[in-house]
């Protein structure tokens, strides 16, 4: 009765759990239905303007909802407009509940930004997209870009090359000058350069900060540049700032500069939510095409550096009186408008005019406008006067031709070491030297050992017996001791080993018997691994006859009457016994294996 | 009585037969300093060929390791004097091998390798020199210092066995080390003592053939101054294996006996 009453409730209250589950799982499934029908997908694409100014960031957003894999597989190009490829995508997912109706809406967007880079009304077709596996294309949208007649009148933006062909390996430098009237109020610059950082076939160098900078601008809207403002005329109402940025062709052909726009204006100050732009304007510089032609093949030097310029060059000792031997370091210094980073400095220990000099070595600095090797040389001849020229073959740009670039000779004196030879030895001049064979060993033989007489001595096998012999020998003796007398390093064996030696020290400084049979008996426990006090008063006989194996009957009836003469010493009155015999008993006992 | 006698007398003709076996033996081998000097005189003469053949029958006759480097050094001499230059070189590889602290071999070796145009035997990296150094002693040498490093492990051993102690054992590793070091040479030449080793000396290299027969194509080959084993032979040919294991026939000319299986057991 009582456990019927009891499983009721418990049967009730599982019941009302299982409703509940099934309930739950109910909706589930009726909210993921609801959720895959939600309906087709659909793609929507619209500008964030349709009129804008040239270099104007105009964002084309696309827009598919209800699709689970969408990628954009083509974008368009238009003539007049920079279309950046597209960013994202960003997903959003949202669930809205409607009279119990569980809708679910997932929104995949990509955005991609759009340049001006002419006037007029562009049409911007299709762009291709994947949408669950199927193609589909958004609608072509209208954008009319207007000229900024404000931006042009009130600024300005101009790109000029250092020149406008150039030969391969010749840097080349671009300078950008901008600037706006001062009436505009403006307070910044964002230039959009699209070749920055993409030209094929050229190498951007290293600049030189500028003398003095004077602000910052954002390009490409990724990284901030230092520019230098120039310095207005009196009474001039514009800002002109400038900037440089020099190339190194690696290749022949056609370096392409698209058009470059500058947005600028006024913007507050930068508060929590970043800074906001009050006014602004665009101003455009025009496209422009450079010209790379090959380095010419005639009259190419074989020692050809691969330098390309309008060089100099200047060479340095840092002595010019030494010894013969004595280093000399050389800096050469290339100076000038060219590839200076790129050309291979010339070898000296190659060239036949330091042919009487050894050259230990070099060291090389390359910085903006100037390329320095440290040389590291020493004459090995008294008969030097003068370091010669350091040549180099440079493609000039004036001439367009090769020449060779050399530094001017510079007179040094050499001295010779007083009673010591040259680094040359002491050759007779135009006396050579070639190395031959040593000379035969024409000592007379010496007598036949035996045969086989060194290997008879120790031969391989031996010494294979003897490492077998030694492992196998250590484990036998380690073993066998330790069965005897447990760990030969445990503190009664070293008591024991010690005893004879402690025995010996203890009675040199007594003459008290009763000290002595201390003494004695502290030796003979040390010895039978006992403690001091078992030797007081034993009775030796019976000891040895329970012990029979420890010593011979003889050195028992020894050591009895030895410790009866000793005892008498010190209770009887008896006489004393000597120190040396109480050592020599010691002794006897210990070899008779106590 | 008799048959005491008959032992005794059997035992005394033998002794006396050993003895002057053992004369003859002495008296040959005394002839061998002869052909050596006669070598030596012929070489001084210009006569190198002539010093060639003599110390060539020098080596027919039982020498000490030491006394043979000396022949092949001053053969490797008579066949560089004589514009042999790889024949030189096997000379001088020979030497070395049996003499490994002949620095005057070193350095002929170094010069015949130089001027044949192949790599120095002394590379001077350090495979070369670790490979130099195991080999820096001869097979007596390396068994002495093995024998060293076993007698300081077998004294570390016994100390350890009787008295114990942290102490001995701590000390038994650096002793097992230390035997492990000293047996590396003795080791090393064990492990080449049954390696019939030949010399490639036919510029710039040699074709392996599967058969010995010229009319086979190659299927591989090895180059001049590279070390081969011999695993077969067959007269004007010799079958090796090469150090990255291929294996083929060459013919006999190619190819210069180092004799180091003859130069270990002695």
């Amino acid at each position: 009765m009582t456990n019927e009453g009891r499983s009721r409730p418990r049967r009730a209250g599982w019941r009302t759990r299982c409703v509940a589950c099934c309930a739950f799982a109910w909706f589930l499934c009726a909210a993921a239905l609801a959720a895959q029908g939600g309906g087709d997908a659909t793609v929507k694409v619209q500008l964030s303007t349709g009129v804008a100014r040239p270099g104007e960031r105009v964002v084309l957003s696309i827009v598919v909802e209800n699709a689970r894999a969408v990628r954009v597989t083509s974008v368009p190009t238009v003539e007049g407009l920079v279309i950046d490829p597209p960013e994202g995508p960003s997903t959003g997912r949202y669930t809205t509940i409607v009279n119990r109706r569980v809708t679910e809406r997932i929104e995949t967007t990509y955005r991609c930004a759009i340049r001006g880079a002419a006037e007029g009304q562009f049409e911007i077709p299709p762009f291709e997209l994947s949408v669950d596996g199927a193609t589909v294309r958004t609608r072509p949208v209208t954008l009319k870009i207007l000229r900024d007649m404000r931006g042009e009148n009130v600024g300005f933006f101009q790109i000029t090359p250092s020149s406008n062909k150039v030969v391969e390996g010749q840097p080349f430098t671009l300078e950008l000058r901008f600037g706006w009237d001062r009436s505009t109020g403006s307070n910044y610059a964002d230039l959009s350069l699209p070749w920055w950082g993409t030209l094929r076939g050229a190498l951007e160098l290293d600049m030189e900060q500028p003398p003095k900078e004077s602000g910052r601008v954002l390009v490409n809207g990724e990284i901030q540049v230092p520019v230098e403002q120039v310095a207005s005329t009196a009474g001039s109402d514009r800002v002109e700032f400038r900037m440089l940025r020099s190339f190194l062709p690696t290749r022949a052909g056609k370096l392409d500069f698209p058009t470059s726009f500058m947005e600028f204006g006024r913007s507050s100050d930068r508060g929590f939510f970043g800074a906001r732009k009050l006014s602004n304007f665009f101003v455009r510089a025009e496209p422009f095409e450079l010209d790379v032609v090959p380095l010419p093949r005639e009259g190419q030097p074989y020692d050809y550096s691969g330098a390309v310029g309008s060089l100099d060059a200047l060479a340095t000792p840092d002595t010019r009186d030494v010894l013969v031997g004595d280093s000399i370091k050389l800096t050469v210094d290339w100076t000038g408008s060219g590839n200076l980073e790129f050309f291979e400095a010339p070898d000296l220990s190659l060239l036949d005019a330091f042919g009487d000099f050894r050259v230990y070595g070099t060291n090389e600095e390359k910085s903006f406008g100037r390329r320095r090797v440290v040389y590291d040389i020493a004459p090995i001849s008294a008969d030097v006067d003068a370091i010669p020229p350091v040549p180099l073959s440079v493609f000039d740009l004036e001439s367009e031709a090769y020449i060779t670039l050399e530094t001017d000779a510079i007179p040094i004196r050499v001295r010779a070491l007083e009673h010591a030879a040259s680094l040359e030895g002491d050759a007779e001049p135009g006396e050579s030297f070639t190395r031959d064979i040593v000379d035969i060993d024409a000592r007379a033989l010496g007598r036949v050992p035996p045969p086989d007489a060194n290997a008879g001595v120790l031969s391989d096998r031996m010494l294979f017996a003897g490492t077998g012999f030694v492992l196998v020998g250590w484990l036998v003796v380690r073993t066998a001791v330790r069965r005897r007398v447990g760990d030969p390093a445990g503190p009664l064996e070293r008591r024991r080993r010690r005893a004879r030696r402690k025995l010996a020290q203890r009675l040199r400084g007594e003459d008290d018997p009763k000290a002595v049979l201390a003494s004695f008996t502290s030796y003979l426990a040390a010895r039978t691994r006992e403690a001091d006090e078992a030797w007081t008063g034993r009775d030796v006989t019976s000891w040895r006859r329970e012990h029979g194996g420890a010593s011979s009957e003889a050195t028992g009836d020894e050591l009895a009457d030895l410790l009866a003469r000793l005892e008498a010493a010190v209770y009887g009155g008896g006489a004393r016994v000597e120190k040396d015999e109480v050592l020599r008993a010691a002794d006897r006992l210990a070899r008779t294996g106590l | 009585m008799s048959t005491n006698f008959d032992t005794s007398l059997r035992a005394l003709v033998a002794t006396l037969a050993l003895c002057f076996a053992g004369g003859g033996v002495a008296r040959a081998q005394d002839a061998a300093p002869d052909a050596f000097e006669l070598g030596v005189d012929a070489y001084r003469r210009g006569q190198y060929a002539e010093a060639e053949a003599h110390w060539h029958a020098c080596l027919a006759r039982p020498l000490a390791d030491e006394s043979l480097a000396r022949v092949t050094y001053n053969l490797g001499n008579a066949a560089w004097r004589q514009g042999n230059a790889f024949e030189a070189i096997g000379w001088y590889t020979a030497t070395v091998k049996r003499a490994p602290r002949n620095a005057d071999a070193w350095h002929n070796l170094e010069l015949a390798r130089a001027q044949a145009g192949l790599e120095p035997e002394d590379r001077g990296d350090l495979g070369a020199t670790a490979r130099r150094l195991v080999e820096l002693l001869r097979p007596v040498e390396a068994r002495r210092l093995a024998a060293f490093g076993l007698g300081l492990l077998a004294l570390v051993c016994l100390v350890e066995a009787l008295r114990g102690g942290r102490f001995a054992r701590m000390a038994l590793f650096p002793a097992a080390l230390i035997f492990a070091v000293t047996s590396i040479p003795w080791l090393w030449g064990l492990a080449r003592v049954d390696r019939d080793t030949l010399l490639v000396i036919r510029a710039p290299s040699v074709a392996l053939r599967s058969e010995p027969r010229l009319e086979l194509d190659a299927t591989a080959s090895v180059d001049a101054g590279e070390e081969v084993e011999r695993i077969d032979a067959l007269p004007g040919w010799t079958r090796v294996r090469s150090a990255d294991g291929e294996r083929g026939w060459l013919p006999d000319d190619a190819v210069f006996d180092l004799g180091l299986d003859s130069a270990r057991s002695r």
